[in-house]
């Protein structure tokens, strides 16, 4: 269990970086605010419908994430620590670590995003078992691929542009799914008419970990 | 630790920086890099420790070319490796020997030996170059390396600082110990020299 331990230092380092810099963090709650402020005020007093509130839900999710997540690799690229964490941790530990400490980032995101939609954007009466089933389980989506993303923009000099476009795409299956898991939370539908897109986002997320544990060796190393 | 270089070649682009480069490091020797700045020193530093590919030719680290198997036993200081800003010298030391699974304490070892036990609790951000080189240098020993690569260039350290590199080589007689300088006052310290440019 080795890998285990060396993962849960790599979070603990980055927890501890972060909490004394805060800068990745400070990123997605301020893209969080300044989003749901903006679309509350300009929408006023219109009613929206649940697709469009599942879609906004999940575009600030995802531009925040954008806007935060690829910090824990840039960060370590552009201040030259990334060689001293290669010459000692191995690559899958890096990855695990990484992307945990993205999806404690996320959760918390995910926490705020709530409150500030139910205070500027009221979501009404919805199915909360269904609704946070799907946000938790697209945070672990979002967080598998875009943390291995990050870690190979992060070697390139276009880091914050290319790291928007390559995550899109490969980001969009479980986007899709997460908009209609939480669209069909939003309309109280029960859990069991919503199994496929939760399905959908535990396979993603189990494929997307898989792969980035097979191929980080060589993103890292090379 | 054994380095062969066969046929070496590093290009950038059009310039070629050195070409069919070859030599034999034996274990426990100490060679000094010398050469006229931009001769390639430090780029052939990364070679040898197999932080860079060869443009052509073959390293052979005790007959095996797996660059991820030495630098699991490799130390380096050089301009492009840093630590962390945000964690004080000893956090910074115990992080990365945490993955060596060796005795905690054995990580502040050298810390007395750098002139830093007074500064264990300093952010490493905060100190000066030269105290940052000395935690650099403390880092580079973290492993017990078989190989200990060393860019001058990057150490800028004081006239008491520098008294470290005779010491660090003598450190463990075994270890095979490579010194990129300009300074000709080191040329000394090598059992070897290897002149570029």
């Amino acid at each position: 269990m080795n890998w285990a331990k060396h993962a849960w230092r790599v979070l603990l380092k980055d927890m501890r970086t972060e909490l004394r810099g805060r800068t990745a963090l400070g990123t997605l709650i301020l893209f969080a605010v300044v989003s749901i402020t903006a679309v509350s005020y300009s929408l006023g007093g219109f009613g929206l419908t649940t697709a469009v509130q599942a879609a906004l839900l999940w575009i600030v999710l995802f531009f925040a994430a954008m806007a935060g997540l690829a910090r824990s690799f840039v960060a370590e690229r552009e201040t030259g620590t990334d060689l001293a964490l290669r010459l000692s941790a191995p690559g899958s530990a890096v990855y695990l670590g990484k992307f945990l400490l993205n999806l404690l980032l996320l959760f918390i995101l995910d926490i705020l995003v709530i409150i500030l939609f139910q205070i500027l954007l009221p979501l009404g009466t919805l199915n909360w078992t269904l609704f946070m089933l799907g946000l938790g389980l697209g945070s672990v989506a979002l967080a598998s691929s875009s943390t291995l993303i990050a870690a190979i923009v992060a070697q390139t000099n276009i880091r914050g542009a290319l790291f928007t476009v390559l995550a899109f795409p490969v980001l969009l299956p479980a986007l899709i799914a997460g908009i209609a898991a939480s669209r069909k939370a939003l309309d109280s539908t029960p859990l069991a008419e919503a199994t496929g897109e939760l399905q959908l986002l535990v396979s993603y997320a189990g494929i997307m970990i898989t792969v980035a544990l097979m191929l980080f060796d060589y993103v890292w190393e090379e | 630790m054994k380095i062969e270089l066969r046929d070496i070649e590093m290009r950038f682009g059009a310039r070629t920086v050195f070409s069919n480069l070859n030599r034999t490091v034996e274990p426990g020797t100490h060679l000094v890099l010398t050469g006229p700045n931009g001769s390639g020193k430090s780029t052939l530093l990364k070679v040898m420790g197999g932080l860079l590919t060869p443009t052509r030719g073959e390293v052979h680290w005790e007959a095996s070319t797996n660059r991820s198997e030495v630098r699991k036993r490799l130390g380096y200081v050089g301009p492009d490796l840093t630590l962390y800003d945000d964690l004080t010298v000893a956090e910074n030391l115990e992080f990365f020997h945490a993955f060596e699974d060796a005795p905690a304490a054995s990580a502040t070892q050298h810390l007395e030996a750098l002139g830093l036990h007074d500064r264990r609790d300093s952010r490493y951000g905060s100190l000066s170059t030269g105290l940052k080189q000395r935690t650099k240098l403390a880092f580079a020993l973290l492993k017990n390396p078989a190989l200990l690569l060393l860019d001058e260039r990057s150490l800028g350290l004081d006239p008491q600082g520098r008294k470290l590199i005779p010491w660090l080589m003598a450190l463990e007689p075994n270890r095979t110990v490579v010194l990129a300088t300009n300074d000709p006052s080191e040329f000394e310290l090598g059992k070897e020299n290897l002149e570029l440019g």
